[in-house]
């Protein structure tokens, strides 16, 4: 297993090939096939239910594909999905009964972040939020917490299911401050997205999921 | 990392996430109905009633045990994370046993009084409680991984894993039953430490298998 | 190894000679073994003519547990190696299984009656056959309740093996139990070396329970597969399209 650490250090890649995704008895993905590389940024759009999601949770190696394979890259070698990526779901992992700051600093245990608890709530616009009890979080305030979890994960490559919903102005400017930093070091990012979502200085590319004929 | 997750896992039992209470509830209530349906103190059957009691309530907590963490995916976050199905299952394991099985072994003597149950004849059923626990637990957690993405697995929970804790039961009561007479040293309990030290063993990496099932391995 | 067997087509071009093969072969071995346990073969010297009812319940009982240990395998095999005939195998068996498990149940409760003047006895054997009954509900229950049918499949599976550990160690226990409460009751009937007149007629119902096992089974598959076509039809895949920004 690669040492989490250093992840960002070294170059991260993906490779998606001939990849086919069914949920249930549908059919969504068949063959599609992609490569990123260290500061890509690949933004996912399309119609509601036409595969965005399954398509992120098969990078995430949380969905077996039917066909084709995805292989994550650091430093050449080839890793398990979960040594590479953070994945930011549409809902996030919290549960009630926790307080903002116990459930972030659970995460960061886990990740074996080396940040302190409250310069990462302070990168997400959520200081002094610590005490705040996770059943009373606005939806803006869970896409920040999701936000403050990927960047304590300190992997190389972050999968974002609609990072901007519910997300006032100064919000988005945190996500467009945070991504382009994070790709900027070297790091990958995959977003599904109806909305653009800005990213300064970076390579980004677009797929568009369509329905098929 | 296991510390941590049971330490996440305790302070939300401890916020009332667990349903202790309730547990704790429905075991009284079930020994309050014995008493009043077979009419009054049964210190003869007091071992077998409170077995019976502790197993049910234990089984009714069980859609508590993985789904919360699996509807939210906190689960696949968690082994994303670098924690591994073993370790959430040993951590989730042991706040089960810790929040759900160990109160009810506590009330258990409590209760004893209600069915008129002698001393020698209460410790042999605590005993014998403590002896079967980690079989409850195992299977528990089993049924509680299978039935993970349910979120009303309830009575499917009971059917599944009764079956299972049938050879607890039996000998978790015969082993309370003898203990006034012969003590520890049965081949009651005996049997039941082996059945459960088997449980553990089969139903860790059960656990385990179910859990990267739900999680779509 | 696995894979020749793996393919959906080849099985059905399999299934189309082996199910009715195993149909017609089920019938005239259960017509004959009825007629041979009912009418042709003589009352026996202990139990008189309840022992026919013996011929119904016996091969029903083996049928009940073979069918589970098949369950058992079918589900190792879909584990281990993902084939999907495998759990179709199953998923297929654990109905006419858990249908045996209870005729066998009833024709031994109502052997009872005659043999040892009640309807239940709490042996080893008949209390073990109810827990296998309640473990073959608990098992369709997973593929009824989990509605994703890759997880059901996966679920199901370790449901089977965990109960399939667990039934030894179940009818050990009920036995030890039984024989600390039940001490005073009759005996069960012990067989009687038995008699070629009983053989025949019990290996021919044996015979064909299995064959009907088979069949089902098989229809079973077959219909599976038949579903699994028609599901996959609809809705083309999406089709992607790469921009640069």
């Amino acid at each position: 297993m690669p040492d989490r650490f250093d992840t960002l250090a070294r170059p991260i890649s993906l490779s998606v090939d001939s990849l086919h995704l069914s949920r249930g008895d549908r059919r969504l993905i068949e063959g599609l096939s992609l490569e990123l590389g260290p500061g890509d940024a690949l933004w996912l759009t399309g119609p509601n239910g036409i595969g965005k999601t399954t398509l992120l949770l098969a990078l995430a190696g949380l969905l077996r594909p039917d066909a084709g394979s995805v292989d994550w890259m650091i430093a050449d070698h080839r890793v398990r999905p979960e040594n590479a990526v953070a994945y930011a779901a549409h809902q996030g992992p919290e549960r009630n009964g926790l307080k903002l700051g116990e459930e972030l600093a659970f995460w960061q245990t886990l990740y074996r972040d080396r940040k302190v608890l409250q310069a990462r709530l302070e990168s997400v616009g959520l200081s002094g939020r610590a005490d705040t009890p996770v059943a009373g979080l606005s939806a803006g305030q869970r896409r920040r917490l999701s936000l403050a979890r990927l960047m304590a994960s300190n992997r190389g490559a972050w999968l974002m299911d609609e990072p901007l919903a519910g997300l006032d102005t100064e919000g988005r400017a945190r996500v467009t401050h945070v991504l382009s930093d994070h790709l900027s070091n070297g790091g990958l990012a995959v977003i599904a997205s109806h909305q653009p979502v800005p990213i300064d200085g970076v390579t980004a590319h677009k797929l568009v999921l369509e329905p098929g004929s | 990392m296991m510390r941590a997750i049971l330490l996440r896992d305790l302070r939300l039992a401890a916020r009332g996430a667990s349903g202790t209470g309730l547990s704790l509830a429905f075991m009284a209530l079930f020994v309050l109905l014995c008493g009043l349906a077979l009419g009054g103190s049964q210190p003869a059957l007091g071992p077998g009633l409170l077995w019976l009691a502790a197993t049910l309530s234990a089984l009714l907590g069980l859609d508590r045990f993985y789904q919360p963490d699996q509807e939210t995916g906190a689960l696949a976050q968690m082994h994303h994370a670098g924690a591994s199905e073993t370790a959430i299952a040993t951590a989730k394991c042991l706040s089960f046993a810790l929040t759900a099985i160990i109160p009810l072994i506590l009330a258990a003597p409590f209760l004893a009084l209600l069915l008129g149950m002698d001393g020698p004849s209460i410790t042999g059923t605590v005993l014998s409680l403590i002896v079967g626990a980690p079989a409850l637990t195992a299977y528990a957690s089993v049924t509680g991984a299978l039935l993970a993405g349910q979120r009303s697995g309830g009575v499917l929970a009971v059917i599944l894993t009764a079956p299972l804790l049938i050879p607890v039961l039996i000998f978790g009561t015969e082993a309370a039953n003898v203990f006034a007479a012969d003590g520890l040293a049965t081949v009651q309990f005996r049997i039941l430490a082996g059945l459960s030290f088997i449980a553990v063993a089969l139903g860790l990496p059960a656990t385990v298998a179910a859990l990267a099932a739900n999680r779509g391995a | 190894m696995f894979s020749r067997f793996a393919n959906p087509q080849r099985f059905v071009g399999l299934a189309r000679w082996l199910g009715p093969l195993l149909g017609w072969g089920a019938l005239v071995t259960l017509t004959l073994g009825l007629w041979q346990s009912l009418i042709a073969s003589p009352p026996e010297a202990e139990h008189g003519e309840t022992v026919r009812i013996m011929y119904v319940h016996v091969p029903a009982a083996w049928s009940a547990m073979a069918a589970y240990s098949a369950i058992a395998i079918a589900s190792l095999v879909s584990f281990v190696w993902r084939h999907p005939l495998a759990d179709m195998a199953a998923r297929s068996l654990a109905l006419p299984g858990a249908a045996f498990t209870a005729l066998a149940l009833i024709t031994g409760s109502l052997w009872g009656k005659p043999d040892w003047g009640t309807y239940w006895q709490w042996d080893g054997r008949m209390t073990s056959v109810l827990v296998l009954f309640f473990i073959y509900v608990g098992y369709m229950a997973i593929w009824q309740v989990v509605e994703d049918r890759k997880r059901a499949s996966r679920l199901a599976a370790i449901t089977a093996m965990i109960g399939w550990v667990n039934i030894p160690i179940i009818k050990f226990s009920v036995e030890w139990w039984n024989t600390l409460h039940q001490s005073a009751t009759v005996s069960m009937p012990e067989s009687p070396g038995l008699a070629m007149e009983l053989l025949v007629p019990l290996m021919l119902m044996a015979t064909g329970y299995t064959l009907l096992l088979g069949w089902l089974t098989v229809r079973g598959m077959l219909a599976e597969i038949a579903t699994a076509r028609a599901a996959r039809c609809p809705a083309p895949a999406a089709t992607a399209r790469m921009e640069a920004l």
